[in-house]
């Protein structure tokens, strides 16, 4: 998808929270799953029945304890459609999850009315063009999202990107990539240090006898 | 009646080939041949007529090394070890073969000084023969006091405390990491050689394979690539151990839920792909897709990069006889060496870390610390 006011979509992504990364996991596990199901049947994928069992084990996923922690509520729509409702501040972040077209871009092509009526956000060209102080910016009640997921030719999950669109027509007030849900994942900085109890090397200078004399030696060039 | 010094052209080649020079290079550096080079560094004891002052004053200035270098004898052989059968299969160049070797030969008669004057570590380190390398890595395990299935936090330090010598080059040397002999000393002792500027878990992969290296391999017959092969096997399993692997690779497995792993684990996530696939916890094909997920990243992100350990026993040992901090003339002069290449070196090794105890009172069989535990205080 062809990143459209990313400074905006930075914004948003940030008020989000977890849901963005909890989202590019949960769909990067449903892609596997869907790939293992025609693995294990040593069948090749049919790619309409693909976007499918992706949307259905999504839905499993979404619904399990681990990622409803993070605080949304899911809402699943007719074939299989996934919404996401989520609040923060003064904001309900309604976010429909849905596969990108055949090129990687925002589905635009036979949208049903439900998400024509989805796409359509009349006010938003007022706040979502030219604002520059976009952290002091106040959203409106209900912000209409889409996240957009992805898969190459092999069928390997490539990603989602974060979009909003202004209008029935899809035209995008602004989109992004979502960062990889792996890069949420931190390595302490203490890997390999130490632990404060360790104990030193245990070596001990020789005395005359050819024993140990102790812990420390001192310097023998003085 | 004054006796004349002879040059021992061995140091003339050592020193050459740590600063990676050819014989033609440093010749023409000199004003002298290749072919002069290369009768000084083989025939040097043999010389009817020694090489002029000059001419040894001239090599020492190019090389960085005192003149008193040049005359002193060979010390102790240190063995090519993995390095003779690695270099092989690898794209390595002569030039930086030779220089790693050399640089730990170096190191190694340095250290192997010091420990004259200091009570020996005793080493741990089992020699298996005749198991496979996973049944060698977990006797392995058991020997050096680590749980069977836990995670293996400053992996290095573990092996330096029961009884091997691990030195780190302060160069990176590309396509190498490591290598590792038993020495010919009396007894033989295992030594790790390490090259900088490698990634933590690269690094501790690499601790793992020269120490599987040590644990099964004591002489080097043919079918290099099966040696390999073999000291890879035990580096996975005493990085990760088939049973934890078991319980903790949970289907479906993507980049995220091993990148969970890894920073747990402290390995890389191809190595866990591999891990995950040679366990037949994933499927060829699944292995694929996650390389090729891999290689839109190019390397793995800042957030799960783990710092690189450094060895600490040669620098205990300096602490030891010339006293903390280490003045590094002070090494450079009993070992008659460079000394901007012995502070490069010292350099390249651990602190005393802040806290830490002074010595083991005795042998300790809990060296694993586990990360849920994180630290106590002291």
């Amino acid at each position: 998808m062809i990143p459209t006011n990313t400074r905006a979509a930075q914004v948003i992504l940030e008020k989000l929270g977890h849901v963005p990364a909890t989202v590019h996991e949960v769909m990067d596990k449903a892609v596997t799953l869907a790939r293992a199901f025609f693995e294990e049947r040593d069948l090749p994928v049919d790619p309409f029945l693909f976007p499918n069992i992706v949307r259905y084990e999504a839905k499993l996923l979404f619904d399990s304890p681990k990622y409803r922690a993070v605080g949304y509520m899911l809402s699943v729509l007719s074939n299989n459609g996934l919404l996401l409702i989520y609040n923060f501040e003064s904001t309900i972040y309604r976010i429909r999850v849905r596969k990108a077209d055949e090129d990687g871009a925002f589905p635009t092509q036979n949208l049903s009315e439900g998400v024509k009526e989805f796409c359509r956000q009349p006010n938003l060209p007022l706040w979502a063009d030219g604002i520059e102080d976009w952290e002091e910016f106040a959203c409106p009640e209900i912000l209409k999202l889409f996240i957009i997921w992805d898969v190459d030719e092999a069928y390997g999950f490539t990603g989602c990107d974060l979009a909003c669109t202004k209008n029935e027509f899809g035209e995008l007030a602004f989109a992004d990539s979502i960062p990889h849900s792996a890069m949420s994942i931190q390595v302490e900085n203490d890997f390999n240090e130490w632990p404060t109890e360790i104990e030193d090397i245990d070596f001990r200078r020789l005395d005359k006898t050819g024993t140990g004399q102790g812990d420390d030696g001192d310097d023998e060039d003085n | 009646m004054a006796t004349t010094r002879i040059i021992n052209g061995d140091r003339v080649k050592q020193a050459r080939e740590i600063k990676g020079l050819t014989q033609e290079e440093l010749g023409t550096k000199i004003g002298k041949s290749q072919s002069t080079i290369a009768h000084l560094e083989r025939n040097s004891r043999q010389l009817l007529l020694q090489p002029s002052e000059g001419v040894i004053e001239a090599i020492a200035f190019e090389t960085g090394f005192p003149v008193a270098f040049f005359y002193q004898d060979s010390g102790p052989e240190f063995p090519l070890g993995s390095l003779l059968y690695r270099t092989r299969h690898s794209i390595l160049k002569r030039e930086d073969k030779h220089r790693f070797h050399q640089l730990g030969r170096l190191i190694y008669e340095v250290a192997e000084k010091m420990a004259h004057q200091l009570t020996p570590l005793e080493n741990r380190i089992p020699k298996v023969v005749g198991e496979n390398p996973s049944v060698a890595a977990r006797i392995t395990r058991a020997k050096l006091g680590l749980l069977p299935d836990a995670p293996v936090r400053n992996l290095l330090n573990q092996i330096e405390k029961n009884g091997v010598f691990v030195f780190a080059i302060p160069y990176e040397i590309d396509e190498q990491d490591g290598y590792s002999c038993w020495t010919d000393s009396e007894p033989p002792r295992p030594v790790i050689i390490v090259t900088g500027g490698k990634p933590g878990d690269r690094q501790r992969f690499t601790l793992a394979h020269e120490l599987g290296h040590l644990v099964m391999h004591h002489s080097f017959p043919g079918g290099l690539s099966k040696v390999e092969a073999e000291a890879d096997e035990f580096a996975s399993e005493l990085l990760m151990p088939e049973d934890a692997m078991h319980r903790e690779i949970v289907a479906p497995v993507t980049l995220t839920s091993l990148a969970e792993l890894k920073v747990r684990w402290g390995v890389s996530l191809a190595a866990l792909v591999m891990r995950s696939k040679s366990l037949g916890i994933i499927t060829e094909r699944q292995a694929r897709y996650l390389f090729v997920q891999l290689a839109r990243w190019g390397e793995e992100p800042d957030n799960l990069k783990i710092a690189p350990e450094k060895p600490r026993a040669l620098k205990r040992m300096a602490e030891l006889l010339h006293g903390f901090p280490t003045d590094h003339r002070k090494v450079a002069k009993h070992n008659l060496s460079n000394l901007e290449l012995i502070s490069e070196i010292l350099e390249a090794h651990a602190d005393k870390p802040a806290g830490a105890l002074r010595v083991a009172k005795k042998p300790t069989h809990t060296n694993v610390v586990q990360f849920s535990g994180r630290r106590k205080k002291a």
